[in-house]
């Protein structure tokens, strides 16, 4: 095992150098100079508590979304569909959450919330998982048609009674259905939704490598014809682990419509699910390193907006575009380094 | 309802439907070649940025529907650089792409216009839009492009080498290579191809629009990729899936004040269809065998 | 004749990763003469004359056609040198037309189109001439697998190649086809082609080759030129193939494994009763046309047959991976004909499959995971696995079949193929051991194993049968079946021809495979 992880190593060491200068040759094409620019970019997140705070506020949906990508890819299979599940449920959460007394306790509206938004993504992603096991439909088209199916019904149904009247969003969250801001980081979006993700990203890990459910899914990842073979209901796994993955891109809500928002709209955090897939296909099946990507994405993506008086913050999608191709490609440019050296 | 049949109307479905007949005879090259493609939305903004861009630099509408192509099959070079040669899933591949080209796009969209939401007017290829819907339709040399590309795609694919070939290597690329068939150049000619027909979709965006906006290309690029699914991989069921989007989305358009369909109930119809057609009709239309795999 | 080689290889290497496929081997085919190459799965027969179709790039060495190198060392160099090779494995993409499969890669165009017609009447042509008609203009999904052959050599003599290389082309292919496909070889051979034909069947040798390379571990162990005698003597060439086991030891061996005859149980364990089977594109071969056949407790039966008479249908429906068409198959009783694998199991399947890769190992998963997939339940307390218990588990089969190296961690990839098939015997004999086990289904359980871990598998399933379990062997090993089997039934075209006592000598057990 450990050959394999070396290699991993080297492979992101190797497409973050690659990526790094492909971000300062842009800086330079602009006129800027890196250092500057980056010194710019830390200062604008973690140079101030709220800078901080939004890095955090920013890195908990990326690592929940994050979370749910990892789940798939244990069983080898691209959750697309998190995007969709993600806008469902902060709907879902934004117009149920809405509807609760203006009493409402935080003990029952948060658990409550909280269920309705894991069950809505578990439901949402359901029909994908059951397309692939019992059709054997290849799950990132199905992914695709239903985070599109999501937008227009998310658009519909906003439009069609949803929304408060004369306005684009759900009518506002009682009090008690809102969640805590963190303290230290005044006025950010930082709010306690980051314990739930982290919970959920360190519980993932145990539940992979501990359980028969994590194991049978390790299995089905290796080999799908082997794990058939030797009795494992891979169809079944394929399902639940979609549903499952789907629960936890609908946990999203907690932080957006609970955490910050206080209702739901359309697009809210929208493109977090690709961020998060992104998150995971670097970490691998690490959790701390699907936190530290999180963090990482997180920090550019604030950053962005502290730079972009001087450069358009786009550079940051670039970046993690070009991040994600580096860390596609660098096993194969590791391994052939790798011959040149032996020949 | 008579205002549903009428030619204006037949134009505005044809019209609405050409971007995704050319983007979806792209996807049908990448993915017969046997390489997953999600990155068609991607090549679409791309391809729509340089068309403008060549427009206004060179000030020639045609140099810009030139630069515009050239900058589709740029972006699926990279992709056939990254699956073809660096090994990489063509998901991942697929995904990074279409990041890059939103982020990218906005970036030159300041770095060239300065601004972060659309670029100056510019000509385009179609007569003034004071002409009537159906004379601009068939005055438009971009229209004939799309046709041509489309009867090029089904011609082609069936009757000649590169489209052999291609078909070859998407269902059996260890057979190919066994007669000497080039697995990998062919793969990323049928790339380069998916580049210039996909990104015609966008110059075609662009001239229509006669300027470039953010992320203009709107799931055009998905509506493709839904197309080519739905219609099995085959060029002449997508012509008919694609002008059916296109009716449906007209008809939507013209009964808009009637509040007859939800604009959203229209939008997601492809969508919805795609995944009855994968529910139902997989195990006919089925994927290229060697689809993913190198 | 002449004295030049058509093609010659000299010092040829291949690595594969830390396995070395060929490794040093040479080969000289002449003009007119049959060349059988030979040698045991994994020998690298199949590498090495890839390497000289130009189908791969040795990593070391000469490939010399008509005395110049060829370069650059691809097939369509080759084929164009005039080396021309039917694989093994059909290299037709089954949904173009015979047509357009033959002529992929040097497609008659006119004005930029396809311009088949003229292809076409040059192939129906030759095919007459050949005897090898076939249907050119549907796809080739709909083809017999013995059309498809046809089609591979069609394609091949197209060109009127120099040098023919065939690679196993009688592997699938029914008896009397299969002495069709030889005889045009040697045809050819008496009209100055060099042929080159690797196979298994050392009864074809004797009968069509003039000239014998043996392979063994990627070297050249034998070779015998023209007129040498060994060339007929079946025995010798199979000593040679297998290394350090002549026939004396072999038996000896396997002494130990021999058994008191079995005493009849009254309970019938497995019923198979008329299975038909189409392997359709799974890759299963040749189908199964109404197979039937009974194991009662305590049984071991063998299945006998030439490769592709349609073992591995069988095992595949018995499995549960492939549908059956017709018939039933019940297990204690229950009609488990259309049940999943997971279902069969539950009722006491165990399964030691001929495809390591496809049904049994998984690379990357640690071996103590392989060691109990899909039976994790077994280890587990309230859904958590308990490692400790999987080590057990491993270190019991380290035990008992002398697995190597002791490392549970390890990914199964990394053990070597003889010992990631004892991973798999140690897995799937767990249920009989404890007397769960209904049915053990066996397929080739010893091919690439050493002779001390084979005769160690060998007693595991005769153990199976002891602890009340109907025990299936499929085997191409015909000395094993006899030695551990109560008797043997021989597939033919699908069929069971024969059903025969253990004691049957070799030849009696081949005349029935051979028909």
């Amino acid at each position: 095992m450990n050959a394999p992880r070396a290699a991993r190593t080297r492979a992101i060491l190797l497409a973050a150098l690659l990526s790094a200068i492909a971000f300062e040759l842009a800086v330079l094409a602009w006129g800027e100079s890196p250092g500057s620019i980056l010194a710019q970019l830390f200062a604008g997140t973690w140079g101030t508590r709220f800078g901080a705070g939004q890095v955090l506020f920013k890195a908990t949906s990326i690592a929940l979304a994050g979370a749910a990508a990892q789940i798939a890819l244990r069983a080898g299979l691209f959750q697309i569909g998190a995007e969709g599940a993600i806008a469902v449920s902060a709907l879902a959460v934004g117009a149920i959450g809405a509807r609760l007394p203006a009493s409402v306790s935080p003990i029952v509206a948060w658990p409550l919330l909280a269920l309705v938004a894991a069950s809505v993504g578990a439901l949402w992603t359901l029909p994908i998982g059951v397309l692939r096991a019992r059709f054997g439909a290849h799950e990132v088209i199905s992914g695709i048609m239903t985070n599109k199916i999501a937008g227009a019904l998310v658009g519909y149904l906003l439009a069609r009674g949803l929304a408060e009247r004369a306005s684009v969003h759900t009518a506002p969250l009682p009090p008690g259905a809102t969640l805590v801001r963190l303290g230290p980081f005044p006025g950010s979006a930082a709010n306690v939704a980051i314990f739930v993700a982290i919970a959920v990203v360190v519980a993932w890990a145990w539940i992979a490598r501990r359980t028969v459910f994590g194991r049978e899914v390790s299995a089905i990842g290796a080999s799908d014809t082997v794990s058939l073979a030797t009795g494992i209901a891979v169809g079944r796994r394929q399902i639940e682990i979609l549903a499952l993955s789907g629960a936890v891109a609908g946990l999203c809500a907690l932080n957006d419509v609970m955490g910050y928002k206080g209702y739901a709209e359309e697009g809210l955090s929208s493109g977090v699910g690709f961020t998060g897939l992104a998150a995971a296909l670097l970490a691998g099946r690490s959790s701390v390193g699907l936190l530290a990507t999180a963090l990482f994405f997180a920090t550019l993506s604030q950053g962005g907006l502290s730079i972009n008086a001087r450069i358009p913050m786009e550079i940051v999608d670039v970046v993690v575009a070009l991040v994600i191709l580096f860390v596609a490609v660098a096993p194969r440019i590791d391994e052939k380094l790798g011959e040149e050296d032996r020949a | 309802m008579s205002r549903l049949f009428t030619l204006a109307f037949l134009a505005q479905a044809v019209r609405i439907a050409l971007p995704y007949l050319a983007a979806s005879m792209g996807g049908i090259w990448s993915e017969r070649a046997g390489v997953p493609n999600v990155a068609l939305e991607g090549t679409i903004l791309v391809a729509a940025l340089g068309a403008v861009a060549g427009t206004t630099l060179t000030g020639s509408a045609w140099l810009g529907l030139i630069v515009g192509l050239l900058a589709g099959v740029l972006l699926q070079i990279v992709h056939a650089l990254v699956v073809l040669i660096g090994r990489a899933n063509a998901i991942v591949s697929g995904l990074a792409l279409n990041l890059l080209a939103a982020g990218g796009t906005r970036f030159l969209l300041r770095a060239l216009y300065d601004s972060s939401s659309n670029s100056p007017a510019i000509p385009g290829l179609a007569p003034p839009a004071s002409t009537s819907l159906l004379r601009a339709t068939v005055l438009d040399p971009t229209t004939w492009m799309v046709a041509a590309v489309v009867v090029g795609t089904i011609v082609a694919l069936e009757r000649t080498r590169l489209g052999l070939r291609v078909r070859a290597v998407g269902e059996h690329p260890e057979a190919a290579a066994s007669v000497g068939v080039p697995v990998a150049r062919t793969r990323a000619v049928a790339l380069a191809i998916t580049g210039a027909t996909a990104g015609l979709a966008g110059v075609w965006l662009a001239f229509d629009q006669r300027q470039f906006s953010s992320g203009m290309s709107g799931g055009r690029g998905f509506i493709a990729l839904a197309t080519v699914v739905i219609a099995g991989w085959r060029p002449l069921p997508a012509v008919g899936f694609a002008l059916l989007f296109g009716v449906a989305e007209a008809a939507q358009i013209v009964l808009q004040d009637q509040n007859v369909v939800a604009h959203q109930v229209v939008q997601a119809l492809p969508y919805v269809l795609t995944l009855v057609v994968l529910a139902g009709w997989v195990r006919r239309a089925r994927p290229p065998a060697a689809l993913g795999r190198p | 004749m002449t004295d030049t080689a058509a093609v010659l290889l000299d010092g040829i290497e291949k690595r594969y990763g830390q396995t070395r496929a060929v490794d040093g081997a040479g080969l000289a085919l002449f003009p007119g003469r049959v060349h059988a190459v030979v040698g045991e799965n994994g020998a690298g027969k199949s590498t090495l004359l890839k390497i000289a179709g130009g189908v791969i790039a040795p990593d070391r060495g000469r490939v010399l056609v008509l005395d110049r190198e060829l370069r650059p060392a691809t097939p369509r160099e080759a084929i164009r040198r005039g080396v021309a090779m039917v694989h093994q494995h059909f290299m037709l993409v089954p949904t173009l037309t015979g047509l357009e499969n033959l002529a992929l890669g040097e497609e008659p165009t006119r004005l930029g189109m396809l311009h088949l017609s003229p292809l076409a009447a040059d192939v129906e042509r030759l095919a007459r001439s050949l005897r090898l008609e076939v249907p050119l203009d549907v796809p080739v999904a709909r083809l017999s697998i013995g059309e498809r052959q046809r089609l591979e050599l069609l394609r091949a003599l197209r060109h009127a190649p120099k040098v023919l290389i065939l690679d196993e082309p009688t592997a699938v292919l029914a008896p009397a086809e299969a002495r069709a496909v030889l005889g045009l070889a040697r045809d050819l051979a008496t009209r100055g082609v060099a042929v080159a034909l690797v196979t298994h069947h050392l009864d074809e040798v004797a009968e069509f080759a003039d000239e014998v390379t043996v392979l063994r571990r990627g070297k050249v162990v034998a070779h015998h030129p023209p007129g040498d005698p060994a060339i007929g003597d079946v025995g010798r060439l199979a000593c040679e193939a297998v290394g350090e086991e002549p026939p004396v030891v072999a038996r000896h061996a396997r002494r130990g494994v021999a058994r008191e005859p079995h005493v009849r149980h009254e309970r019938v364990r497995l019923r198979v009763d008329d299975l038909h089977v189409d392997p359709g594109e799974a890759g299963a071969g040749s189908p199964l046309r109404g197979v039937s056949i009974e194991l009662a407790q305590g049984e071991v039966v063998g299945v006998a047959g030439v490769e592709g008479n349609g073992q591995h249908a069988l095992e595949l429906a018995l499995s549960g991976v492939l549908p059956s068409r017709r018939g039933t198959i019940a297990l204690d009783g229950a009609d488990v004909t259309r049940v999943t694998i997971a279902d069969r199991r539950r009722r006491g399947l165990a399964w030691i499959p001929s495809d390591r890769h496809a049904h049994g190992i998984a690379d990357e998963l640690p071996a103590r995971d392989v060691l109990l997939l899909g039976a994790f339940d077994e280890a587990a307390r309230r859904g958590v696995v308990d490692d400790a218990e999987l080590d057990r588990s491993f270190a019991g089969a380290v035990k008992a079949l002398d697995l190597r190296p002791d490392a549970p961690e390890l990914a199964a990839g990394s053990f070597s193929g003889g010992n990631q098939q004892k991973l798999v015997i140690a897995r799937e004999l767990r249920a009989s051991r404890e007397g769960r086990a209904a049915l053990v289904l066996a397929a080739h359980p010893t091919r690439g194993v050493d002779v001390r871990a084979a005769a160690t598998i060998r007693r595991s399933l005769v153990d199976a049968a002891r602890d009340g379990a109907a025990v299936l062997v499929i085997s191409s090993d015909l000395d094993e079946l006899r030695d551990i089997c109560d008797r043997i039934v021989v597939l033919r075209g699908g069929a069971v021809v024969a059903t025969l006592p253990p004691d049957t000598p070799v030849s009696v057990i081949g005349e029935a495979m051979l028909g």
